[in-house]
């Protein structure tokens, strides 16, 4: 310590003894330093051990925990129709999870309570879920509605956990469902458009490589890797929804009606090919396919089941007639009711028999035995190459899955048999599927010209689209071969309008099917074939095909109802509905009505109707 | 080492003692040095900034990757929405609450809108 001095500063005598100097030890400062040097070196060495002898180490350590590919997930492609409205998309849905480890256990009854009333599901199954502490994590319910998980949000039970999941929604329900098909659980198309087209719906996925937080945030001072994933391509359908919901509600009408067993109808535009409607029942929810039975969700009967067309397939004969020169127009057969060919009594359906008959009157009378004696002169070879070239025995190529291609015991091939070149002529012993002769009968439509259906209008991948091109098939017949077709059913539809017009006209003979319109039509019964061999005795298909208008045709439609139980023939239950949906897409259309063109008793709407004040 | 000693004098002696700047400033070769070592303390201060910038952008942008996710959940769900109203089933049951019904027969009128010559 320094020592005082009692002095002023002012008179401090000029000779001041000099400050007492104060030694520290030596030894002192020496260990202080020592000490201080060895947790200096302390620190540099647990620095060199860890930065230098265990960097391969912790560095792969760190790696595996900050370092980590994430995947991206690419959304799969949303479906629309030709209007734009969606069919199918994707939505990300809020999935609830459990700890059973974080669920207070007293209160687990009455949580399981709630839960279930909430999600509609047994209170014990929930219950053993949220108490099983065998597991860490556990799944309750996956892809919840907003506003369900909102009901168990509002719970704010601890051990609930959200995690979101994308789900494949289709908001119209079963609308055009059976063409549209459905996703499962894995985002997989299993059926109709989703399942053709899966590839191209799926995308791509993506990743990000870089480092990542313990919340799964990014590091962004390190170096990190992103590929963009490849959404799906968004597919808009040639399919009219006001079309296809006419369809839809007159099918169901008729098949509540009858106590049918199903049907299908198939709006097709013979100019393209579009198929602007294509329904049948029995349906399902894509919402829930697993609901359904597979036969229902995982095939579109309108291209998947085979049926034996019955009279609506005479139009074919004559085509095929006409068009080899095999026979005319004017050419006349004897129908003679019942015919008995290789063993075999041959007969039309009321036994009955026409008399001399020509193609046109053939039509008309729906005759059995004017057909095949028609195909007798056509004959076999010729018949059958243009069975061929109108598309049957094989797949019309429509972008669907499951398309079957059909039965026909061609001449030549070892399946063939002289009966059946007779009953092929009236539509029995040849199995086709409705859109197989819906695009045949397009041909006739469409001055002899067949187009290939496709359902799928655009594909559009990021900002690329690429519109179907119509492709043309094939011309099985030639432009006058197909008017004179047309004519002659025009007046076979006109026939078979009583069953629509007699009740309010008072009148059984020939009317117009649709007032104000010439339209074609070609009724049909299809006998059903049994597993065990023969027909079924007590139920048939009706089916009536056509086109309207019948010049310059914008549709070609077919109905077919399976197995109406109140109707033997068929007949009585298709023509309604087929009249019904032709009335309405003539209007959608906005095509003018002819007045000219009203049997006694019927009526053009705002023509020839008194207009109310 | 030496231990220098001197008399501490009171506070009135200290400020009389005028303590010259200079003195202490007179570095010699040492100001190199010490310059060195602030030029390298202010890079790492730079770096370290910088960083710090970088990471909490990076935080920023993945609360913004939050939100946009967020925001294209809801966009689904309205576009969901929108599509469930389009359902023409739907439209037709509104369209008859509302009092709205079928046309009949009698109420339909054609009107013959003359083609127009461009």
């Amino acid at each position: 310590m320094a020592t005082r001095t009692n002095n002023s500063p002012r008179t401090q005598p000029a000779d001041v003894a000099p400050p007492a100097r104060v030694r520290l030890e030596r030894w002192r400062i020496n260990a202080v330093l020592l000490l201080c040097l060895l947790l200096i070196a302390r620190v540099v060495i647990r620095l060199a051990d860890l930065q230098v002898t265990q960097h391969e180490t912790l560095l792969a350590k760190a790696r595996t925990e900050i370092d980590q590919q994430v995947p991206i997930q690419a959304q799969r492609g949303m479906i629309t129709d030709h209007l734009g409205n969606v069919l199918a998309m994707d939505v990300d849905r809020e999935s609830l999870w459990v700890v059973p480890a974080q669920i207070d256990r007293e209160q687990a009854p009455t949580l399981a309570l709630a839960l279930s009333a909430i999600l509609n599901k047994k209170h014990e199954d929930i219950l053993k879920i949220i108490t099983d502490e065998n597991h860490y994590w556990l799944p309750v319910e996956r892809w919840l509605t907003p506003d369900v998980a909102a009901k168990i949000d509002a719970l704010n039970a601890t051990g609930l956990q959200w995690q979101y999941e994308p789900r494949r929604v289709y908001p119209q329900g079963v609308f055009a469902a059976q063409v549209i098909g459905a996703a499962n659980y894995n985002a997989d198309g299993i059926s109709g458009v989703e399942g053709f087209y899966n590839d191209q719906l799926q995308g791509i996925n993506g990743s990000v490589q870089a480092e990542f937080d313990p919340k799964k945030n990014l590091i962004a001072i390190a170096p990190s890797r992103t590929i963009p994933p490849r959404n799906g391509a968004k597919l808009t359908l040639t399919i009219d929804p006001l079309v296809q919901y006419v369809i839809e509600r007159e099918l169901q009408k008729a098949v509540e009606l009858h106590h049918a067993d199903g049907g299908s109808v198939i709006v097709l535009d013979p100019k393209t090919g579009a198929i602007r409607g294509m329904a049948s029942l029995p349906t399902f929810d894509p919402n829930r396919y697993g609901d359904y039975p597979v036969d229902v969700y995982g095939r579109n009967p309108a291209v998947s089941n085979l049926y034996e067309p019955g009279s609506t397939f005479k139009m074919f004969t004559v085509a095929a007639g006409l068009q080899t020169r095999s026979f005319t127009a004017d050419t006349q057969v004897d129908d003679t009711g019942t015919v008995y060919r290789f063993g075999q009594s041959l007969s039309n359906w009321d036994s009955g028999g026409n008399g001399m008959i020509d193609p046109a009157h053939m039509l008309y009378f729906s005759s059995n035995v004017g057909a095949l004696k028609l195909n007798e002169i056509t004959g076999p070879e010729k018949f059958y190459s243009m069975i061929g070239k109108f598309g049957f025995g094989k797949p019309t190529g429509v972008d669907l899955g499951g398309e079957e291609g059909g039965i026909v015991n061609s001449w030549g091939t070892s399946a063939y048999s002289d009966i059946d070149l007779l009953t092929n002529s009236y539509g029995q012993g040849i199995s086709v599927t409705p859109l197989q002769i819906v695009q045949a009968a397009g041909a006739i439509a469409n001055n002899g010209v067949m187009m290939k259906p496709y359902i799928v209008e655009q594909r559009c991948q990021a900002d690329r689209c690429i519109d179907t091109t119509p492709t043309k098939t094939g011309q099985p017949i030639d432009q006058g071969v197909a008017w004179t077709i047309r004519r002659m059913l025009v007046n076979s539809a006109n026939h078979y309008a009583p069953v629509v017009w007699a009740a309010k006209t008072g009148n059984q003979s020939d009317q117009w099917l649709v007032p104000g319109y010439q339209v074609a039509a070609k009724t049909g019964t299809s006998s059903i074939p049994l597993a065990n061999g023969g027909y079924d005795e007590s139920y048939t298909i009706g089916s009536v095909l056509g086109f309207a208008p019948a010049e310059d045709a914008r549709y070609v439609v077919l109905v077919k109802i399976d197995r109406p139980k109140d109707d033997i023939w068929g007949i009585t239950t298709a023509i309604p509905v087929y009249y019904r949906i032709v009335d309405q897409l003539l209007r959608y259309e906005k095509i003018r009505p002819d007045p000219a063109l009203a049997s006694p008793g019927q009526e053009i709407p705002g023509m020839t109707s008194t207009p109310t004040p | 080492m030496a231990v220098n000693t001197q008399h501490i004098s009171s506070i009135r002696q200290a400020r009389e003692r005028r303590i010259s700047i200079p003195h202490y400033l007179r570095l010699d070769g040492s100001r190199y040095l010490f310059g060195l070592v602030l030029i390298l303390a202010l890079m790492s201060l730079i770096v370290l900034a910088q960083t710090g910038v970088v990471a909490t952008k990076g935080y920023a942008t993945a609360r913004l990757e939050k939100e946009k996710t967020i925001l294209i959940r809801e966009r689904s769900q309205l576009q969901e929405r929108e599509a469930r109203a389009h359902s023409l089933d739907l439209i037709r049951r509104r369209a008859e609450q509302i009092g709205l019904r079928p046309i009949t027969p009698d109420q339909v009128r054609y009107l013959n809108i003359p083609a127009v010559r461009k």
